[in-house]
């Protein structure tokens, strides 16, 4: 899939792009490597951060219970998708709202970019 | 999600009970935090959304997160710390505040590209949906979390669309509802059409998009109520139930009216929203 050029159109893709992670057995180290990348951006003393920053507890807690294996179940894809979505329309959101700024919010992108597409 | 979000730390000081999250959603992705531990969660009187996941520290599991959902149907006793002197097991640290965001899909920037909506003549309207969480700081033996039948009287419609010559769009929220009433009145001195859909989010920009080796989260829209064309001064009721139709994230109403001298909104509905199977 090409990157998403916005977090929209990211959050619109993250079932897709989940799915194609989780067909070739790379789905828990998609979300890991995708938190450790995002989550720089977002320190939790800022409290204007948290509405993305908060996102990430679940999507760490989902990748840590990942089996290694290939052995992904569909809930956890519908899980997984569902997690990365909710986190790009809040990055959108907030970023609208102008409580992050815009390198932050492209820096969401990114992180999506390298790690879920 | 109202910026910044109100703060149980305030009910906690000024010696109440309970603290109510009773917000407007902006985003699919708002997600609410709470520094105070409690005994219960359960969804509130004037919820629109009906399940709710709870996020909270739990040292015990994955990156020292837990979870459950509540619903109308299932609140949750038990006490639940809030560990803020702690952090969840993230690579930069976040404190272990109790979480919580809406489980059910919602998303304003949803159009019904499927059954013919042009962004051009079209117009579409949204009842933003509320989110209504009661955080108990008192042990309880059980809750009941009963909603109230919301009630919504419509009665601005741009059945012309935008541009005069497009169709009117309305959509209202659905989750969890099993029974409902939509009385739909044609006000205009020219002939209405009237059509409702239920309808069931999927997490994907194109509903169109053709079927590949990749899983597709798909938007289904199901016609309810088939296009009913109202004379003048006509009045059409439709009776929902789950067990017959289905249950849904949204009801879409569509309203296309031939011609209109001049301004003016003639389409008026009346609709009554349940929790109690018919």
């Amino acid at each position: 899939m090409p990157p998403a050029a916005n977090l929209r159109a990211a959050a619109n893709a993250s079932f897709l792009n989940c799915s194609n992670q989780f067909a070739v057995g790379a789905l828990k180290t998609a979300l890991a490597d995708f938190v450790t990348q995002g989550i720089v951006d977002f320190p939790d003393a800022v409290a204007n951060n948290r509405p993305v920053g908060n996102w990430f507890v679940p999507i760490q807690s989902l990748s840590t219970s990942m089996n290694a294996s290939l052995a992904f179940t569909l809930s956890q894809l519908d899980e997984a998708a569902n997690l990365v979505f909710r986190i790009c329309m809040a990055g959108d959101a907030i970023q609208t709202a102008g409580l992050i700024t815009a390198p932050q919010a492209a820096a969401l992108l990114a992180a999506y970019n390298a790690n879920i597409v | 999600m109202s910026y910044p979000q109100p703060s149980s730390n305030a009910a906690v000081l000024g010696g109440s009970d309970f603290f109510r999250l009773n917000t407007r959603l902006v985003s699919p992705g708002d997600i609410y935090e709470s520094e105070q531990g409690s005994h219960a969660f359960a969804i509130g009187p004037d919820s629109d959304i009906a399940n709710v996941n709870v996020f909270y520290y739990d040292p015990a599991s994955p990156a020292s997160m837990n979870t459950f959902q509540i619903s109308p149907d299932r609140s949750f006793v038990g006490t639940v710390n809030s560990r803020v002197t702690e952090n969840y097991q993230t690579p930069s640290p976040i404190p272990g505040r109790v979480l919580f965001a809406p489980a059910d899909l919602y998303n304003p920037f949803y159009r019904p590209t499927a059954l013919g909506y042009s962004n051009v003549n079209d117009s579409i309207s949204f009842i933003t949906p509320i989110l209504d969480v009661v955080q108990y700081f008192t042990p309880l033996p059980s809750i009941v979390p009963q909603r109230i039948d919301k009630t919504y009287e419509i009665e601005r419609v741009e059945a012309r669309g935008n541009a005069g010559n497009g169709v009117g769009w309305i959509v209202v929220p659905a989750w969890g509802r099993k029974s409902g009433t939509f009385l739909f009145k044609n006000c205009y001195t020219v002939d209405l059409d009237v059509t409702l859909y239920g309808v069931k989010l999927g997490i994907s920009a194109n509903q169109s998009v053709a079927p590949s080796l990749a899983f597709i989260s798909t938007t289904v829209e199901n016609t309810l109520m088939a296009l009913t064309t109202q004379i003048p001064g006509d009045t059409t009721l439709y009776t929902y139930r789950m067990s017959v139709s289905g249950q849904y994230d949204y009801f879409l109403m569509r309203y296309e009216a031939a011609s209109i001298l001049g301004t003016g909104f003639g389409a008026t509905t009346h609709i009554i929203l349940s929790d109690d199977a018919l």
